[in-house]
């Protein structure tokens, strides 16, 4: 199977604080890996070291093949992520921040207008033409994802993208992320939800205080732990299962 | 930085300002003292016109500022969830903001200086009527603050663009009446007696403030009653309305939200569509688009005072590319923050570090350069010059170009951390910007005076003045342009920890 994301031996320091300690993993084509963590975890720092935003303290990473610090231009036209806060320009409309971000990865008219279209009636988007500083946090979110998902990139990065999404959007997009999955893209998602991980994840990568404790397909983590629900396994491995104990002293 | 440093940088654009600006109005005093009109020189008249002016740009620049600091402004929604009673939310937001706005106001102490040494005023009438000159300015904020209340009713971000728009042509107007009165004297000796009488019937008019002002200071009890009692009125005012503006719905007024019908959508090429985004955001943020007023409008009021001599020409369009090199850089540092807020966007885009800080300084230097272009062609219609106009703006370039370049390194090097879009810089920040404007006009200014001084320039001999004019200023614009540059490059926009530990 071939490797589009991989990230060796990862690290990185804020200050003294240890983020994360050197992670290594693979996702590969036709995969939606999940990566999860309790808060602070650091999926967030990894993702961004993924994709090129944060340098990490040591190690790299490969996207297609390539580095992503040396030929960072090259792995950023082939990579879409959708970050966890949907900060965009609020001065410009919908379709103008679509319009920009299709101009500069060199979409064609068409494929733009297509594609804007179909995600458009998938999402119940209508508001393209209002501000973005006007949109609620859910109608961001869409239109973030729509910019993502219009260029429909080889390897996808997603921190929490289900949070914020009503239910249909939600559902909509997990059907889309294994359409995409299934034509030969590889998907990175960080999620909270662990209902979301075990149906829609093919494998799942658990970290606790920046060290990445366990990895595998669900079935895996089960035989491993010999628990039978992902939270039980979640929660047995981030050495939270005296949650009893905790509410009861509250 | 070291206070003595701030209070010295400070003293240094004042005095830039103010000595020049003192020297310039008491030669135009002394000549205007000898104009009567009736029982008023034409000194008083000048005056008045003065302070009409201040009123003017007090209101055009508050009152938007207002509106967006206090009613548009982000952290507003959160300081009233907390135990903070709401006059002191809002007076909190308006003072801090009616201190920048205040900025203008102190234009007019050198000119009123030079009127006081003119007319002879003993010491205490000076100090008198500085105080009534408080009270003026109190007078001015406070219609300011009342204002922004009415207009942030239906203010939306269009609807500032609109207000914007009116405001500059009401200030165009202005200077154009300035304008007029100060080429007067070419007029036949009856004509310009008549022109006259016409003019102080509009300007020396009881209403206005600036007429309680003047009457105030020559030692009139009740126009002293009325300038203060009607400025402390308009403050108590708004300051009691305000307790109920804030809650009343319109505390976080965004953009207006008509739709722009969803059109066939484009794609150009990256560059073009940088540049297109980069105008969007300078046109569609007002605290952006309304600083390139200052260098529209500023060389106007210095002028004004003596517009004959082509040195004033020569003074005031040098403060215009003082204003443009400042404000350049703050806008850009604007700019920037707002891609700094949306961090993720240009980060994980296929695009060098440097190309989107090009389109920004393309469009700022353009939008700047532009205004400069309109400005000095319409002041080379009355008094000639466009030759050394143009040279100016040739040599203003450059300038803006290294300007803006340290708007971002500014930003990432002295960020305001509360300030946001509209005040992106602390006040070390803010201080090294207007220095860099300083010595970016100088950069400007010497050359074209030695090119075009016609013995400005007379105290130095032919080398030195090669040197000094010539040979310094360049040389100045290339260390400081390689210094950026290496910074610039490497500038790490990655990692926002890596920068702070870089302070
Ligand atoms: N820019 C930064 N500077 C300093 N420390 C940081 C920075 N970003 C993250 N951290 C620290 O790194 C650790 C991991 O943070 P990260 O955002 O990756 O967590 P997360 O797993 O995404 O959590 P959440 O589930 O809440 O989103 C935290 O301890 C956080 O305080
Ligand atoms: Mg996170």
């Amino acid at each position: 199977m071939e490797k589009l994301v991989s990230a060796r031996e990862l690290k990185k320091l804020f200050g003294k604080v240890e983020a994360v300690k050197a992670v290594s993993f693979h996702v590969y084509k036709n995969e939606i890996y999940g990566f999860l963590g309790p808060n602070g975890a650091g999926k967030t720092t990894t993702l961004r070291m993924l994709t090129g935003v944060l340098k990490p303290t040591s190690g790299d990473t490969e996207i297609c093949g390539m580095d992503v610090l040396q030929r960072p231009i090259d792995v950023k036209f082939v990579t879409g992520v959708v970050p966890d806060e949907p900060n965009m320009y609020e001065n410009l409309t919908g379709q103008e921040f679509l319009e920009f971000i299709g101009s500069v990865f060199s979409m064609k008219k068409e494929k733009l207008n297509q594609r804007v279209e179909e995600l458009s009636d998938a999402f119940d988007v209508n508001f393209l033409g209002k501000f973005i500083g006007d949109y609620s946090h859910g109608m961001k979110q869409k239109l973030m994802l729509i910019s993502v998902l219009m260029r429909k990139p080889r390897v996808l990065f997603l921190d929490e993208p289900t949070v914020g999404l009503d239910a249909k959007s939600a559902k909509i997009l997990k059907m889309l992320l294994r359409k995409y999955a299934n034509e030969g893209s590889a998907i990175f998602m960080t999620t909270h939800v662990l209902e979301i991980a075990e149906k829609m994840c093919d494998r799942i990568g658990i970290i606790n205080k920046g060290e990445l404790i366990a990895e595998g397909t669900l079935s895996e983590l089960r035989s491993r732990s010999g628990k039978e629900s992902l939270e039980d396994i979640f929660l047995n491995l981030t050495g939270e299962d005296e949650i009893k104990e905790i509410v009861d002293n509250l | 930085m070291p206070i003595w440093l701030y209070v010295f940088l400070l003293a240094l654009v004042v005095a830039s300002f103010g000595i020049p600006g003192y020297f310039l109005m008491r030669g135009a005093f002394v000549k205007y003292s000898q104009f009567f009109i009736g029982t008023s020189t034409l000194a008083d008249l000048f005056l008045e016109i003065s302070l009409l002016g201040i009123l003017a740009l007090i209101l055009m620049i508050d009152t938007p500022a207002v509106i967006l600091n206090v009613f548009m402004s982000n952290d507003v929604g959160y300081l009233l969830t907390l135990p903070i009673s709401r006059s002191a939310i809002f007076y909190s937001k308006v003072i801090e903001t009616l201190i920048e706005g205040a900025f203008p106001a102190l234009f007019f102490i050198p000119l009123f200086l030079a009127y006081a040494n003119v007319a002879r005023m003993p010491w205490y009438s000076i100090l008198f009527s500085f105080i009534m000159y408080v009270f003026y300015v109190l007078f001015s904020a406070g219609v300011a603050g009342f204002l922004s209340m009415i207009f942030s009713k239906f203010a939306s971000k269009s609807g500032m663009r609109k207000f914007m728009f009116f405001s500059s042509m009401a200030t165009l107007t202005l200077a154009y009446l300035m304008m007029n009165i100060t080429t007067m004297p070419n007029f036949e000796p009856q004509n310009m007696q008549d022109a006259l009488s016409a003019y102080v019937s509009k300007v020396n008019f009881s209403l206005w403030p600036s007429t309680w002002f003047l009457r105030s200071i020559k030692g009139s009890p009740i126009f002293t009653l009325i300038l203060v009692g009607a400025s402390l009125t308009v403050f108590a005012l708004s300051y009691l309305l305000s307790t109920r503006s804030l809650l009343s719905g319109f505390s976080n007024v965004k953009s207006s939200s008509k739709s722009i019908k969803v059109k066939k959508y484009h794609s150009h090429g990256a560059f073009e569509a940088l540049l297109s985004k980069e105008f969007r955001m300078f046109r569609r943020e007002p605290s952006i688009l309304f600083m390139i007023l200052y260098p529209a409008i500023f060389p106007l009021f210095i002028i004004l005072s003596n517009s004959s001599h082509t040195q004033n020409v020569i003074m005031g369009e040098l403060t215009s590319v003082f204003m443009a090199s400042m404000y350049v850089s703050l806008s850009i540092a604007s700019l920037t923050s707002i891609d700094a807020k949306s961090r993720w966007i240009l980060e994980t885009l296929p695009l060098k570090t440097v190309t989107p800080l090009w389109a920004k300084v393309v469009v700022v230097s353009g939008a700047y350069t532009s205004v400069m272009l309109l400005t000095f062609s319409i002041l080379s219609i009355f008094f000639g010059g466009l030759g050394f106009a143009l040279f100016m703006i040739g040599l203003s370039l450059p300038i803006f170009v290294i300007a803006s370049f340290f708007g971002v390194y500014a930003v990432t090097k002295w960020p305001n951390p509360s300030g946001g879009t509209r005040k992106p810089l602390n006040i070390t920040g803010s201080l090294i910007s207007m220095l860099i404007g300083f010595v970016g006009a100088i950069c400007v200014g010497a050359p074209t005076l030695y090119l075009f001084g016609n013995g400005m320039i007379w105290m130095f001999s032919g080398l030195t003045s090669f040197l000094l004019f010539l040979i310094v200023p360049f040389t100045i614009e290339i260390i400081f342009a390689l210094f950026l540059r290496k910074k610039i490059v490497n500038l790490n926009w990655g990692d926002p920890f890596e920068n702070e530990n870089a302070h």
